[in-house]
This record gives structure tokens, C-alpha cells and sequence, in this order.
């Protein structure tokens, strides 16, 4: 290697994301260093802004409440991510229609501006699944393909996301008949495992059914070092609070989301 | 939520109006205005053909307040 090519690879290797790259090349690969054919990497998904005029998509960039407002749970929810060492974090709510996903994906498009933080969005509400439609992400198969047995590699579905260098999203793009029997195969138990197992840097959202209509959650709830719980100003029943509490049992509650307030923050700095 | 998990309220997030939302609001108004005027003209027609012709009600009121 003559310098102008050193040059070259030192540039190359202090370029940002370079880490990032390296560790989804590692997963597409595999860890054993059996490379998979070239059509088993999915290509880049675009999320495109002018798509997404009638979604309250909130993007990084952004400026005003709502974008302060995820800003603060990105940077309280790190806080205590890196205070309890906690990876794979469940959004939840009580019932549909609180705002879950809609979190879970504004959070998302936060945590992956932060410098040295790679997150992975998982789309695990496999009764209603709704984060590519929320992103309108343009995308041929997903977690049910791998639940039906069409696919057998996961990162098939693991989409990186074109000018989000450290976001990665698995979605669902449709439901998967008996959920709860589906997630509690050993194969869906394994891959959750090595979901978390794969990258130990990585974040780990996954977006979880509603608490009280669905058993899904007890299903996974081993694998979760945390949960975020989504409640909706007028909507969201305090009755539904405290049996959603009763239902989390162990699992480490991280903090609460207000959404749809009229309450907020509304000076400016 | 803070007395029933004990956990800190991590964000308050407001209402995000969209685009969508905005059309939305627009057309409500139109569909109200439209109402609102089509009750009106339904209404006068109403009393002209039921209760009293509108120019006898007309030259009633002048009468009555003296013009």
C-alpha cells in the first residue's frame, strides 16, 4: 500500500458512520464470516419528507414544540438507558390509538442524530403493524415474511435508512396470525436474543401492542430491559394505567410520555 | 401518570397539527359556513311560504317602528 492509498483507508475509516457500516456489514455478513449472497443486503429505505406532510412525523431537523418535546425524552431516556446499562426498550401503551408508534418512530429519528448511538426500530405489533405505513417506507417484505418462514435471515428485512447513517428498521408490514404463539417459538425467542446479542452498542426500540388487548407482550417481556409507556391526554383512562402497571410486573419502567397535550412547553428559546 | 408508576414523565408532547389536519380544520369551517347559510336561506324561505309573505312582514316592521 503505497501513502496516497494509506491516506486513502485512514479517511476512509475516520469517516463518520464508518463504525456503524462495519457493524451492519458484520450483521449482513454474519459473525461467523460466511458472506451471504449480495441480493440478501436490503437496499437503503428513503424517507421522503414530502410524503409525510400529513403523518406527525417529527424529523431532526425540525424546530418548535413537538420537536423540543422528543428532544427531551431523546436525551432523559439515554440518560437512563446508560444509568441502568439498558439496550432493548418496549414503547407501550394501554390501548391503541395513544400514540405508541408515533413515538416509538419520532424517538427513533432522534436517538439516531446522536452522535455514537445506532438504533434499530423493530416493528413487534404484529396485530396492527404501522411503522413503514407511518413512514411510508416503500418496501417489498418484512418481519412477517420471516415469521412465515419465506425468509430465514433477518437482516434481509433490517433496513438501514438513506441519510440516517445509524438507523436501521425492521418493520412488519403485516399482521402475523397468532402473534402471541409466534413470538413465544423458540425460533422468535432466539432471534430476540440475537437481536440484542448482535451489536452490544446498538439501541434497541421495539413497538409493542397495546398492553391490555394483546398477551404479545408477556411473550417477550424477558427480553426487554425497560419500557416506555405512552399515554394520550384525553384519551388514556387512569383504570388502564394502573392495570398496565399490574401487567408490567418486573419489567423496569423508564419513564412516561404525555401525548397530544395542550399542557406543553410553549415559550420559546 | 406519575402516581401510578413512580417513574418521571419523560416528555410532554403537544398536538402535532399537519397538513392534513389543517385541510381538515379548513373544511369543517367551509362545510359550517355553507350550513349555516343554507339553514338561513331554508329558514326565510320558510316563513315566506308558511307564515307570513316576507314584504307584508317587511311593511309590518316599517309600520311598527314608524317609517
Amino acid at each position: 500500500m503505497d501513502r496516497t492509498q494509506h491516506v486513502q483507508e485512514v479517511t476512509r475509516l475516520q469517516r463518520p458512520g464508518h463504525a456503524v457500516r462495519e457493524a451492519h456489514e458484520h450483521l449482513v455478513n454474519g459473525s461467523n464470516g460466511e458472506h451471504r449472497r449480495d441480493h440478501d443486503r436490503p437496499a437503503s429505505v428513503r424517507i421522503d419528507r414530502s410524503l409525510l406532510k400529513d403523518r406527525p412525523i417529527v424529523l431532526p431537523d425540525e424546530t418548535g414544540p413537538a420537536a423540543h418535546a422528543y428532544r427531551m425524552l431523546r436525551t432523559q431516556l439515554l440518560q437512563r438507558l446508560r444509568q441502568h446499562r439498558s439496550r432493548a426498550i418496549g414503547i407501550v401503551s394501554a390501548a391503541d390509538r395513544e400514540g405508541k408508534t408515533l413515538t416509538a418512530v419520532n424517538l427513533a429519528l432522534s436517538l439516531a442524530v446522536e452522535p455514537n448511538q445506532t438504533v434499530l426500530l423493530v416493528d413487534l405489533d404484529l396485530h396492527r403493524p404501522s411503522v413503514a405505513s407511518t413512514l411510508k417506507l416503500r418496501v417489498e417484505q418484512g418481519l412477517e415474511s420471516w415469521f412465515a418462514g419465506r425468509i430465514n435471515n433477518l437482516e434481509q428485512v433490517t433496513y438501514p435508512v438513506d441519510g440516517f447513517e445509524r438507523l436501521f428498521i425492521l418493520p412488519a408490514l403485516a399482521g402475523v396470525p397468532g402473534s402471541s404463539e409466534a413470538l413465544a417459538s423458540m425460533r422468535a425467542q432466539n432471534m430476540l436474543g440475537e437481536l440484542k446479542a448482535s451489536e452490544p452498542e446498538r439501541l434497541i426500540l421495539l413497538d409493542l401492542p397495546p398492553l391490555l388487548l394483546t398477551d404479545d407482550f408477556l411473550t417477550i417481556a424477558a427480553h426487554l430491559d425497560g419500557v416506555v409507556i405512552v399515554a394520550r391526554e384525553g384519551r388514556t383512562k387512569r383504570e388502564d394505567l394502573t392495570r398496565i402497571s399490574e401487567i408490567l410486573g418486573s419489567v423496569r419502567v423508564l419513564g412516561t410520555v404525555l401525548n397530544h397535550s395542550t399542557q406543553f412547553e410553549r415559550r420559546a428559546y | 401518570m406519575l402516581d401510578v408508576f413512580s417513574v418521571p414523565m419523560l416528555a410532554i408532547v403537544p398536538r402535532i397539527i399537519t397538513a392534513a389536519d389543517i385541510a381538515l380544520r379548513r373544511r369543517r369551517v367551509a362545510y359550517t359556513v355553507v350550513t349555516v347559510v343554507v339553514l338561513g336561506i331554508v329558514s326565510i324561505a320558510a316563513i315566506h311560504l308558511f307564515y307570513r309573505p316576507l314584504d307584508v312582514l317587511w311593511f309590518a316592521a316599517m309600520r311598527h317602528l314608524g317609517i
